[in-house]
């Protein structure tokens, strides 16, 4: 059964009856079940290469969608590009993600983005704030602006505390899809970290029922320190991913400058002029062009380190001053912000 | 586990649950309450009322600009009813969220000296006008629909004649009248679902602001189960969102039934009792042949002038 909000165009309709005098293009409908599409107040889109439709569009006065290629880019979920003939910017519900159409100049083309969910940056606002009442503390004048700075992180911390209390599940879904990948380190690394981060977030929901005021007896420092510990366990273990996918990006820079010098060398007849500097700086060197060559792996990087500031004062390891806890959280909630806003800076498992 | 990922990945999701738990804490306290519960039960009650109420208000930093952008869309819809309700609904709102906001920032300290009582009752104010604005609309679509489901009755009956008894009295004719009307009715709600949960919701929202601004005198017990259901009935929304009342509803488009297969249900089967009405299309005839209207001719201007 063809769900109706599609026209599925035959190649004669193009005279035929007074209802059809639209100026759609129409195109040899589709040979097998799965290049249907659904389009309705939800449903799924397949890939339908070649293909065009004519979907009604809400809004626009000519609405032509005609569905050219699947591609897998921008929206995993749906994986579908949608080329469009006429520019209109419209809202269409694809299978329980709203899908927005957005033209391009050029070459018409759409791709289906699901729009994040709206939110406040509350993590950045808490961090700013922290740094701030840093900055300004000793100012004897501003103690009613450092008052009000600590209220307000301190609401947006229990605030983002109860927005958290589904994400075990989360973590705990996260851990079994590491557990499938191929590779042995990261399998091991994500596997764990995402492990930690569920145990963290138990730890979290505790102290949220505590300061809630429905568990009044709950040990407050020790599932503190204990949601610390996991949290920084989790980190750890990130950090240890990202070193091993250096690792093997260094190692596999070395090769290829190896496998060039001997290419040079047989062509030349001769050795090399150039002397090799020395270990560190040729190492410091390919790390910042591995890491220039990819954003997502030293976003990802300056993010876990970032992060490791707050545990390893928590725990005593290494003691700062909340000014620098505060300005690595800022930094880290940018690098969060900036991953949700661009998919593909975001580093895949 | 991975369906609670897809829900509340979704962007209300969350916010509705902690509403439904809000309400719940409400109704739970009304209860204990009459039944003479424990203060210190009833005190963790409010209290964890109150951090709900605080956390979803930090949730909704960020709406008025979501809302305003609702408003803008909703400016281009052709059906001039339509657009002046969404519109007007849509500006209510941004205009509830930023009171909300404004509010948010008293209750955690931000702004200390803030008259709470006031905002509190403007907020209400503007969220009781888009909740009426919003009815409205419903009773714009529905009106449409009983017009359609009466049309179609007097064509389905046009042919047999119907025997007028004489000695009726104007009473009894004009309650058969009503009968009739109710039954319509009855049977247009019963076939749109999205209309049905819009309306029912509305109606249980707007218990809340009328009881908070005072217009309308009722007890706790009322206003958390009022809440609560229309929060569980959000959540339907989100969970099915073919149950969503899109802008054009009421137009005669089947388009909204046709993805009941693919859905998963985890609700029981009573939302699928509506797929037995699911016109299905002849893939193999010709789609000219087939009674189809698209809402791609929504201006009659338009249809009018690709006619003949």
């Amino acid at each position: 059964m063809v769900p109706s909000l599609l026209r599925r165009a035959q190649p004669h309709d193009r005279n035929s009856g007074p209802k059809l005098k639209h100026k759609f293009r129409f195109f040899p409908p589709p040979q097998r079940e799965e290049e249907l599409l659904y389009i309705a107040g939800g449903g799924a889109l397949s890939a339908c290469p070649g293909r065009a439709w004519s979907v009604p569009v809400w809004g626009h006065p000519k609405p032509i969608l005609s569905l050219c290629h699947p591609s897998s880019g921008s929206c995993p979920d749906s994986g579908v590009v949608l080329r469009v003939l006429l520019p209109t910017v419209t809202v269409l519900s694809l299978w329980n993600k709203p899908v927005l159409l957005l033209p391009s100049c050029d070459c018409p083309c759409l791709t289906c983005v699901s729009p994040s969910p709206r939110f406040f940056p509350s993590r950045a606002t808490q961090y700013t704030c922290m740094l701030l009442s840093y900055l300004i503390e000793n100012k004897a004048d501003k103690k009613k602006l450092v008052m009000k700075l600590k209220q307000l992180e301190s609401s947006m911390s229990s605030g983002r505390k109860m927005f958290r209390l589904g994400n075990v599940v989360h973590a705990l879904v996260a851990a079994r899809r590491a557990a499938e990948l191929p590779e042995v380190v990261p399998r091991l690394c994500l596997t764990g970290s995402h492990l930690s981060r569920a145990l963290y977030f138990v730890c979290d929901a505790a102290l949220w029922l505590r300061s809630v005021g429905l568990q009044p007896n709950l040990d407050k420092p020790k599932w503190h320190t204990w949601a610390t510990k996991c949290y920084y366990c989790s980190l750890l273990m990130n950090l240890a991913r990202d070193w091993y996918e250096i690792s093997w990006r260094l190692e596999q820079a070395a090769l290829e400058e190896k496998a060039k010098e001997n290419c040079a060398w047989q062509r030349d007849g001769e050795e090399l002029n150039g002397v090799r500097s020395d270990g560190l700086h040729s190492f410091l060197c390919q790390l910042f062009q591995i890491l220039k060559r990819n954003p997502p792996l030293l976003l990802d990087l300056v993010k876990n380190l970032c992060d490791l500031s707050g545990p390893l004062d928590t725990l005593g390891i290494y003691k700062t001053n909340p000014g620098v806890i505060g300005f690595c959280g800022v930094l880290s909630s940018l690098v969060g912000i900036l991953t949700l806003a661009s998919p593909h800076l975001k580093l895949k498992q | 586990m991975e369906a609670w990922v897809r829900f509340s990945a979704q962007s209300q999701a969350r916010e509705r649950l902690l509403r439904a738990a809000q309400y719940a804490c409400v109704l739970a306290g009304a209860a204990l309450s009459r039944s003479g519960g424990s203060s210190g039960t009833l005190s963790r009650l409010q209290q964890l009322e109150a951090h709900l109420s605080l956390g979803r208000k930090l949730l909704r930093l960020g709406g008025s600009a979501e809302a305003l952008g609702g408003a803008q869309r909703s400016l281009h819809l052709p059906d001039p009813v339509l657009r002046f309700c969404l519109t007007l609904s849509h500006l209510n709102r941004a205009l509830f969220l930023a009171c909300d906001n404004v509010l948010w920032a008293g209750k955690s300290g931000v702004l200390p000296g803030l008259a709470m009582e006031k905002w509190s009752q403007r907020s209400f104010r503007y969220y009781l006008f888009a909740l009426v604005v919003n009815l409205s609309r419903d009773a714009y679509e529905l009106r449409l629909l009983l017009e359609r489901a009466g049309a179609a009755r007097k064509r389905g009956r046009s042919s047999e004649s119907p025997a007028q008894p004489l000695g009726q009295g104007r009473l009894q004719q004009l309650r058969l009248q009503l009968q009739l009307q109710l039954h319509l009715l009855l049977q247009v709600l019963r076939d749109n679902p999205p209309l049905l949960l819009d309306l029912l919701r509305n109606a249980c929202d707007l218990v809340i602001p009328l009881e908070r601004l005072g217009l309308c005198r009722s007890s706790p017990a009322v206003v958390g189960l009022c809440g609560l259901s229309s929060s569980l009935l959000s959540i339907i929304t989100i969970l099915h969102p073919w149950l969503k009342l899109k802008p054009y509803f009421s137009w005669d488009f089947l388009g909204f039934w046709g993805v009941l297969a693919p859905l998963e249900v985890p609700f029981p089967s009573f939302l699928t009792l509506w797929s037995h009405r699911v016109p299905a299309l002849d893939p193999t005839k010709d789609i000219n042949s087939q009674n189809v209207v698209f809402p791609i001719d929504f201006s009659r201007n338009f249809r009018e002038k690709n006619r003949g």
